[in-house]
């Protein structure tokens, strides 16, 4: 699964057309729109709003584990062209002055720099960043939901020194967004891979719940339960663990006693289980 | 291949740096405060990293030599290691950096000459004594010569000081800076293996026992003194047997009189560390045991540890004279 988090309604349309993305009307307080394996949020301006809104969406499905996070939008720089767009490589923070380093490990379909988020919009680019007012709010917050490489920024140069910001209309930033559609897409299908495979590698044991229906485990009890159930998996995949002798357990500590000493009587060989 | 590069602010125009980031001519250079910012950070996953993991040139600014743990020696009275490099290129699946780093980034400290004063110091601290020095404990010491020249800056420094033995330890095949200059008395270039079959499916990315043979063979040649590192020895049913094969494997390439010593060692991590990698890693059948708890350490049980450093030790004992041979036992 991944989220989007845009400012504004109008970079939003592009991809609510693409994924073919329908509203929820169910949330209020943000536009918030789905589609398969995909969800958008409309954060509105500033570092503020897209830290609430991206907490908001988290929490909203906080029983989901791994989603990537996307933060897309319009920026502005100095003398880049506009329409250019950029895999965010550094967040800065212009007031509290925090960096943040997006580890890259998908393969970059586009150039990547290095970015300012500002208070208020900013017109000289007195630095050879990429300006903007959402990514420091929306990075800093969706760190503290997911793990740092499925989480990133991408941004598509609106205005510069020769075009300031207050030219592009709604109608341009559509476009100029629109324009980056597949170069999105292609980020986002390599986000949404690594997601999985987090979901995979966490993914609870197949019979953990009815092992809990079964029996009383204490919360420490369950944790080991969890852990001897994913040896066993590893160790002997095929094995019916749903036998006779663990039938006959009358408490969750005597099952987990019978998996310890089944896992300790399983061979081990490493070109075997591979 | 390194796409990213983050460089600290104050060595941007370290010398080092500049020759470093000239061998990725295509990496994208991201300017940084100081390297925790990026390898210390929370929120970080290893296994993810170590699809794409990026370098970070760093200076360090103390502790640059510190004591060896207890019982990782190979005949020193004195044992220190340093790193001029945090993680390794390898991924290993026994390896104990995976637990304790966050970040699978490679971190490399580009001051060696601050390096070079602390181990000069200790050396006129412990004037008489062998003293050793482990460059490869923090990482692989040779992996990523050709951009670190790590060997051609810091075995000159060792050649001048015959009681301070450096011990390069390394899997790599990266031996290049090594045989175009002579060897001296004091150095000692170990390599680590694991039996084919385990190296096959736990040390990835790693050259083939085969590879890292020939290297030992042209060092040999060249009058090198070799180190071999059984460390960490890895159960499986038929240990016996494939280490065995190992043994002989190895001993039919390398003289003995070139070796200056081998040691052994046992799979252990500290409890927190073994937390981490099973959380990375739940799908590894390395993980699954058989291991029990032991004084803050998770290890083999302790009647396997016993079994396989006997086993060992005797087999080893047929090829070597004992007093080369250093059957590590570490303190929990």
């Amino acid at each position: 699964m991944i989220n989007l988090v845009v400012a504004l309604q109008c970079e939003a349309k592009p991809f609510i057309h693409h994924y073919r993305m329908k509203g929820n009307a169910n949330h209020s307080p943000f536009r918030i729109y789905e589609g398969d394996d995909i969800r958008l949020i409309v954060c509105g301006i500033g570092k503020v709003s897209a830290a609430a809104a991206t907490s908001y969406l988290h929490s909203v499905h906080a029983y989901e584990r791994n989603c990537a996070w996307l933060n897309i939008g319009i920026a502005g720089h100095a003398d880049k062209h506009i329409g250019e767009g950029f895999l965010i490589h550094k967040i800065t923070d212009a007031g509290s002055g925090t960096s943040w380093y997006p580890p890259i490990v998908i393969s970059t379909p586009c150039m990547t720099d290095s970015l300012v988020t500002v208070d208020r919009a900013e017109y000289n680019f007195s630095t050879a960043d990429i300006y903007d007012m959402e990514a420091s709010g929306f990075y800093a917050t969706a760190s503290r939901f997911t793990t740092a490489e499925i989480i990133h920024s991408y941004k598509v140069i609106s205005d510069n020194r020769s075009q300031p910001a207050k030219i592009a209309s709604e109608h341009i930033v559509e476009q100029l967004i629109g324009e980056h559609i597949y170069t999105v897409n292609e980020i986002t299908t390599q986000m949404n891979r690594l997601s999985s495979r987090l979901y995979n590698i966490e993914s609870v044991p197949e019979d953990m719940d009815r092992f809990l229906d079964s029996w009383r485990f204490t919360s420490h009890e369950q944790n080991r339960l969890r852990h001897l159930l994913k040896r066993l998996t590893v160790l002997s995949p095929d094995e019916n663990i749903w036998n006779d002798t663990l039938a006959r357990s009358r408490t969750g500590k005597e099952v987990l006693t019978y998996l310890q000493q089944r896992i300790d009587s399983l061979p081990v060989s490493y070109s075997a289980t591979k | 291949m390194i796409n990213t590069i983050y460089i600290e602010e104050e060595i941007e125009d370290h010398p080092r740096t500049r020759e470093i980031c000239q061998r990725f001519p295509k990496a994208r250079l991201i300017p940084c405060r100081h390297y925790g910012e990026i390898f210390n950070r929370k929120n970080q996953n290893f296994r993810l990293q170590k699809i794409q993991p990026a370098l970070i040139l760093a200076k360090k600014f103390k502790n640059f030599v510190l004591d060896a743990p207890a019982g990782y020696g190979v005949g020193g009275t004195q044992n220190f290691y340093f790193s001029h490099m945090l993680n390794c290129v390898y991924d290993c699946r026994y390896c104990f950096l995976q637990g304790m780093y966050r970040s699978a980034n490679y971190v490399v400290f580009v001051n060696y000459e601050d390096f070079a004063d602390a181990i000069v110091e200790k050396i006129s601290k412990y004037n008489n004594s062998r003293s050793y020095f482990f460059s490869g404990y923090d990482c692989d010491s040779l992996a990523l010569e050709p951009v670190t020249r790590f060997a051609d800056y810091y075995l000159p420094v060792f050649r001048q000081y015959p009681d301070a033995w450096i011990e390069l330890r390394t899997k790599s095949t990266q031996i290049r800076s090594l045989l175009k200059t002579d060897p001296f008395q004091n150095c000692v270039v170990a390599f680590s293996f694991t039996p084919e079959e385990i190296s096959n499916v736990l040390e990835h990315g790693t050259p083939s026992i085969e590879k890292r043979l020939d290297s030992m063979v042209k060092l040999q040649q060249q009058g090198w003194r070799l180190g071999l590192r059984f460390d960490p020895l890895i159960y499986q049913d038929n240990y016996a047997e494939i280490y065995e094969r190992l043994f002989n494997n190895v001993f039919a390439k390398i003289a003995v009189e070139n070796l200056h010593s081998v040691s052994l060692g046992t799979l252990r991590f500290p409890e927190s560390y073994f937390r981490n990698v099973i959380r990375l890693y739940p799908d590894e059948s390395l993980f699954s045991g058989p291991f029990e708890k032991n004084q803050g350490m998770t290890t083999y049980y302790s009647y396997i540890e016993h079994s396989m450093l006997e086993y060992c030790k005797d087999r080893l004992s047929r090829y070597i004279p004992d007093h080369i041979l250093y059957p590590c036992q570490y303190a929990a």
